[in-house]
């Protein structure tokens, strides 16, 4: 990164690391106590819980202003002012991988591990993750990621309003099968775009194979070899078990 | 009768590890699968211990440790494939190795460069084992000597120091990432009084953040992200036949295998402080010390030797200052040290009465994994370059899967994961700054130490700080600590600018 570029994010870095020094600080002295007594035993400063948080708040604003200092020696803090007034930035092919890769990472984490089959959840981002960058071309990732994107606002929308609930009275399984027809939906559009392309309509059956056959190795011997219990056991696991028990008896 | 007990005690675990087939499978398992991650560019040593540790808890110590020595042993060896066959080191441990590696592989001698790395990686380990036989069982007896007051400033010193030494671009960032780990360590309930601090209410955060998912989180988010955003490529592997020991090669260069393996081991004691900085000091120490240096860069026995033997001789390193102090002395040491934490193994200087074949144990199955990771590395490199044909948009993927789940099983909290994302993402901006990560996790994992220690310290003291300018190891690393901060600072720059021009000024009036 060029030297001025980085100063000017290590200008905004500092002022950002002063204000947290000074909220730890602030914190500390008003919510911990300090010298009050707390679970029957009377503090004093050297042993109260405050003291180190009210430490290390300090130091971090010294080194917010040591590093702010050198921000705008650089001209760190001269472009910042500059930028701030004449943004001129387009979005860049990077930035678009990164909030690819974001938005895979969040769905899974925040939305469907939480709510959906574990398995279904991790076939959904394998699948879509693969995908979205193993086909390797600019115009398809930003289609398909405006197509995850909006599958992923649509069930957000559904938990949020909680429309799930009177769906899984119904079907306990609803949300699950609804995540896996978005699954196959994401995948059969993503085949139209590359229809008539042989060599990414093999890097399209791969990433399917490679998006099936970790998540049946892992999920399965988290279960039943380590014993994990998984954080949604919906209907794919339901499956599974019965298959387990079905082989074993 | 000490030293006889330690040989004794030593020999036991080897013949005890080698002679059961479940544990010699599991260390050629792991050492393999080590291999694997250490020569997938993306995939760090540190990051196959930390996802490794989620799969032990289950298991006992011993057999635990087997599993995630032979990993770490593996993967520090096993980025040299990357760096031979396809210019790209697997790990950053063997981006030295590069250097000779891969124009010995386009001359067409691949498989000689693989059966060099195999042999410098192995007597490297070997050395670092030694001394970590050695070494360890001293300084924890005199780690017993120390209060208070010493563990709280070499918890500070640890962090400031691996922040100094691992900061690219500005030392002081390297303490901005340590301050923030310390932060972290912060939030929970304090372990003396159970005072909740910056829960804000939220009951999940009362326990403080969980070790194992920050780790994997400041890890492996960061890497999955740079990998697939930069778009790393790996190109066709270079052709070899078969992989030789080449011991006529390593004799003729026994003299750089020694210091190599002096500054491994030296480098890897130093708290924080990586392979990958072991790797190319020796790299630059052959260099330098070599009749030939323009010969560095373009197929040089020599400078593959040296930084495989570096690294590799790092690891046992590495080790001494964890198991005697509880201070990490390298990233995958950091996982280490998370996963003795899950096993209820305190390392630390009390580590040598609570667990006292502890040492001795590491000892060997450090031995043993570098003798697993000989014998795979001469049987089964042919094998494993395979895997470097997998493209990184399939298995990063994979990892991100991994990481989830690794994060997820060992406290089976959801939670546990929308901590992990947060600190991942908070690494990756970091990095992408030019913050190292390596102090942000030594802060978060050193942190309760600082904390408890400076609050347990001031009450012996009744509110003084007196003793920790009259007790001597204390002053000692209050002045290098000191030292080390004001030696940053802009005013000490001029002052020693000023001081040095005034002493040239003065020599040159005598000299006229």
């Amino acid at each position: 990164m060029d030297k001025v570029e980085l100063r000017k994010k290590d200008f905004v870095t500092s002022l950002i690391l002063i204000a947290f020094g000074l909220f730890m600080i602030v914190y500390s002295i008003t919510s911990i106590p300090m010298k009050d007594s707390w679970g029957g035993v009377m503090n004093v400063w050297y042993v109260s819980p405050g003291l180190f948080p009210v430490c290390i708040g300090g130091l971090i604003i010294l080194m917010g202003i040591v590093l702010c200092r050198r921000a705008i020696q650089d001209g760190g803090a001269r472009r910042f002012m500059e930028e701030l007034f004449h943004r001129k930035r387009e979005p860049s092919d990077k930035t678009l991988r990164f909030l690819g890769i974001l938005l895979v990472i969040v769905a899974y984490v925040y939305l469907y591990i939480p709510r959906i089959d574990y398995f279904l959840s991790t076939l959904l981002t394998l699948a879509v993750f693969i995908t979205l960058f193993y086909l390797d071309r600019p115009d398809l990732l930003k289609k398909l990621f405006k197509v995850y994107l909006f599958g992923c606002l649509l069930f957000f929308v559904i938990f949020l309003a909680r429309i799930d609930r009177p769906l899984t009275e119904g079907f306990s399984y609803a949300m699950d099968l609804l995540v896996f027809l978005f699954l196959l939906v994401y995948l059969a559009y993503c085949r139209i775009l590359i229809q008539g392309d042989e060599k990414l309509e093999r890097k399209w059956r791969l990433s399917i194979w490679m998006s099936i056959i970790p998540s049946l190795v892992l999920i399965p011997s988290f279960k039943y070899l380590l014993l994990v219990p998984l954080p949604v056991e919906g209907g794919a696991i339901e499956l599974m078990n019965l298959l387990r028990y079905a082989f074993r008896s | 009768m000490f030293v006889l007990e330690r040989i004794w005690d030593f020999y036991i675990t080897v013949f005890h590890t080698a002679l059961s087939l479940e544990n010699l499978l599991l260390l050629f398992g792991s050492v393999i699968l080590g291999i694997i991650f250490g020569a997938m560019p993306g995939l760090t040593a540190t990051l196959g211990v930390g996802l490794l540790t989620t799969l032990t808890y289950g298991i006992n110590t011993t057999t635990a440790m087997i599993a995630l020595l032979g990993m770490y042993v593996g993967a520090i060896y096993g980025g040299s494939y990357g760096s031979i066959c396809v210019n790209i080191p697997g790990t950053a441990a063997a981006a030295a190795t590069a250097m000779d590696g891969y124009p010995l592989a386009c001359k067409g001698e691949a498989g000689r460069a693989l059966g060099l790395t195999t042999t410098a990686s192995f007597i490297g380990t070997m050395v670092g084992m030694f001394f970590l036989a050695v070494f360890a069982p001293l300084i924890a007896r005199l780690a017993l000597q120390f209060t208070s007051f010493e563990f709280f400033l070499l918890a500070f010193f640890g962090i400031m120091i691996s922040g100094g030494l691992t900061g690219q671009d500005l030392v002081y960032k390297g303490w901005i990432s340590g301050l923030i780990g310390l932060f972290l360590s912060t939030i929970g309930r304090d372990h003396l009084q159970f005072f909740p601090r910056f829960t804000f209410g939220v009951s999940e955060l009362d326990g403080g953040l969980e070790v194992v998912p920050v780790l994997i989180g400041a890890f492996g988010i960061p890497q999955i992200i740079q990998v697939i955003r930069d778009q790393l490529s790996v190109g066709e592997a270079k052709k070899f036949q078969r992989v030789l020991p080449e011991l006529k090669i390593i004799s003729k260069h026994i003299t750089t295998i020694v210091r190599s393996a002096l500054i491994g081991v030296g480098i890897g004691a130093v708290p924080g402080i990586g392979e990958d900085i072991a790797a190319w000091v020796s790299y630059g120490a052959a260099k330098k010390a070599s009749k030939h240096p323009e010969n560095f860069g373009k197929g040089e026995y020599a400078g593959v030797i040296s930084c495989e033997t570096g690294n590799n001789a790092c690891i046992g390193g590495a080790i001494i200052p964890l198991v005697t102090l509880g201070i990490p002395g390298s990233p995958p040491a950091v996982m280490l040290l998370g996963a003795l934490m899950i096993h209820n193994v305190t390392p630390g200087p009390m580590l040598s009465i609570e667990h006292p074949h502890f040492i001795t144990e590491v000892t060997a199955i450090l031995c043993l994994a570098s003798f697993a990771m000989f014998v795979s590395g001469l049987f089964l490199a042919k094998q494993v370059v395979k895997v470097l044909r997998i493209p990184p948009p399939i298995f990063m993927p994979i990892v991100l899967v991994l990481c989830v789940i690794g994060s997820y099983a060992l406290g089976t909290k959801v939670f546990n994961l929308y901590l992990m994302v947060p600190v991942g993402l908070l690494a990756y901006l970091m990095q992408s700054m030019d913050y190292p990560i390596a102090p942000l996790v030594i802060g978060v994992i050193l942190g309760p130490m600082a904390d408890e220690n400076l609050r347990r310290a001031l009450m012996v003291s009744q509110g003084s700080f007196l003793p920790f300018f009259t007790r001597p190891v204390a002053l000692i690393l209050l002045i290098i600590i000191v030292w080390m901060f004001v030696s940053q600072m802009p005013f000490y720059k001029r002052w020693t600018v000023r001081l040095r021009d005034r002493i040239l000024k003065k020599r040159d009036l005598r000299q006229q």
